[in-house]
């Protein structure tokens, strides 16, 4: 199907922009026949599973598609993880062939990406080859922040089920600034891609980086964490942002605060603001775009994408037909509802997303979620970063800490005085963070998520 | 170098003062513990925070030794668990 979609594309215009990395661009014509030449390449290995330890590349999109044109079941790993873990991955999950961009010794296992001229001047196999009808498969490692990853098993059709399917969005221009490797890296890929858009891969990390490139490329659509865009709001000038001419902001992959969405409603008042809910496992879930935290229970209850939610003991259930097929070595029969370890309320109509349920702080028996006390510290002036978690206590079980990025040249004895009496006056004693350090900084997941632990 | 008796008076003095309370507060060897004007999360601060500067915390091993009352006992919990902790190095 993701095959089909670049030939479809590709027969509407051979010189249409599909992908811009570090300057190179890739039409949809050039991808597409660098993907036919993949998929001879990779018929030619004799698998039916293959691992990609690639980074964010026209040539990873390259070989999505190769995989999915002769029914590869397409596992995605991470490029920054080790090389060992990478190979406990290739023997876990039974993998013969990794293709890699990374500077290794090849081996059996792993195996460098041939170029694209290499590959397109010289074909493996004659156009007309006849391949497989497709069972292609999608398998993607869970971004808990905690524990070790699962692996989750998806179909391209469950992935590009829920996409948005708009004349207007073929003029779409997509930062990347996911991994593609992750649940939400594959769907702005697939958001643009199904629609014929561009994806750009912005240059480096840094927020420097990532704006340079919005500029640059005319960046329409960007949809990221609420950690990157925090990022963004504090490490760029308010100039620098109303010269970014953005269309559409997308928050996902944590819970969305009030505090943020306000702040870039103020800094981008042109822009449609939309704040998500998905996961690896129950995948794309449901959106909001009224600028209010939460989810209206009116407009969940009419979802017209048949996504049905239940709430048990306070946890999130999910029961959607864009669910994953199932994890990897269990059977793939796939169970109606999802637990989605997301702990919520209802508060106004409104679902309310409070956290996951491994990061809530139990203070002697009190339940705390980080995202609350994070939110009520970000409203002091003088405070650039956050994050809250609990700190092990003998005594009552755990204990609020905050750790907390101050702007440059804040008196931090000043500043922690101030954290701790706007948090008496807004939080319950329980929620006040009784321990606060002044870090450089804090630490992100490779999924772009805060980690919440010690 | 400071005795475990120093350590544990500042920490107090220090949980005591972010707390607003007076620093200069006189922590008396035969005050209940109850009296001294710390919570039970406060207590929990002080305890962290003295595994942090003294490597030991008492509550959470088995001691022969009951749960202190006062703060003369209190700071002797400490006292005997890092002498504990030193001989069994």
């Amino acid at each position: 199907m993701l095959f089909d979609i670049a030939t479809k594309h590709q027969r509407a215009s051979q010189e249409a922009e599909c992908v811009i990395c570090r300057g190179e661009r890739w039409s949809y014509g050039k991808v597409h026949t660098w993907a036919k030449a993949l998929s001879a390449f990779l018929q030619d290995r004799g698998v039916t599973r293959v691992a990609f330890y690639i980074a964010n590349s026209p040539k990873l999109i390259a070989l999505l598609l190769a995989a999915d044109r002769i029914g590869l079941e397409a596992v995605l790993l991470h490029r920054e993880f080790p090389l060992d873990e990478v190979h406990r991955y290739l023997f876990d999950l039974d993998i013969e062939t990794c293709l890699t961009d990374a500077n290794v010794d090849e081996g059996p296992r792993l195996v460098a990406v041939p170029e694209y001229e290499t590959l397109v001047s010289n074909p493996l196999w004659p156009e007309t080859f006849e391949y497989a009808q497709s069972s292609s498969k999608v398998l993607l490692l869970t971004t808990g922040t905690t524990g070790r990853p699962k692996t989750v098993v998806h179909s391209w059709a469950s992935l590009a089920g829920p996409i948005r399917r708009e004349e207007s969005y073929r003029d779409s221009r997509w930062l990347l600034a996911y991994d593609l490797t992750r649940f939400a890296g594959i769907q702005v890929f697939l958001q643009a891609f199904v629609n014929g858009g561009v994806i750009c891969i912005p240059a480096g990390r840094t927020v420097g980086e990532v704006i340079d490139t919005m500029l640059r490329e005319r960046i329409s659509h960007v949809s990221a964490t609420p950690t990157f865009w925090w990022r963004l709001l504090f490490e760029s000038s308010r100039k620098l942002r109303q010269a970014l001419p953005l269309v559409q902001l997308t928050l996902g992959g944590e819970a969305a605060p009030q505090t943020l969405l306000d702040a870039l409603r103020s800094n981008f008042p042109q822009a449609r603001i939309t704040h998500t809910y998905a996961s690896t496992e129950a995948g794309f879930c449901f959106a909001s775009s009224d600028g209010i935290e939460g989810y209206s229970l009116e407009v969940l209850e009419n979802n017209l994408r048949r996504v049905r939610i239940r709430i048990v003991n306070g946890e999130l259930w999910i029961s959607s037909p864009y669910a994953m097929q199932g994890y990897f070595g269990s059977s793939l029969h796939q169970e109606e509802w999802t637990a989605t370890g997301d702990l919520v309320e209802v508060k106004k109509g409104r679902l309310i997303i409070l956290g996951r349920a491994g990061d809530c702080i139990n203070v002697g028996g009190n339940k705390v979620f980080p995202t609350q006390v994070e939110g009520e510290i970000r409203r002091v002036a003088g405070v650039r970063d956050v994050r809250a978690y609990g700190q092990r206590s003998s005594l009552v079980g755990q204990v609020v800490k905050a750790e907390v990025v101050p702007e440059n040249g804040v008196d931090t004895a000043k500043l922690k005085e101030e954290i701790l009496h706007y948090c008496r006056q807004r939080l319950q004693p329980y929620q006040v963070p009784r321990i606060i350090e002044f870090v450089e900084h804090i630490p992100i997941s490779d999924g772009g998520k805060v980690v919440r632990r010690d | 170098m400071s005795t475990v008796e120093e350590v544990v008076r500042s920490t107090l003095k220090e949980v005591l003062e972010s707390k607003g309370t007076s620093g200069d507060i006189v922590l008396e060897e035969e005050s209940p513990l109850a009296d001294v004007g710390l919570d039970s999360l406060d207590w929990a601060v002080v305890v962290i925070s003295l595994e942090q500067r003294l490597g030991v915390d008492p509550f959470s091993q088995q001691t022969e030794y009951d749960i202190p009352n006062t703060i003369r006992e209190f700071i002797y919990f400490y006292v005997h668990s890092v002498t504990n902790a030193n001989s069994q190095r």
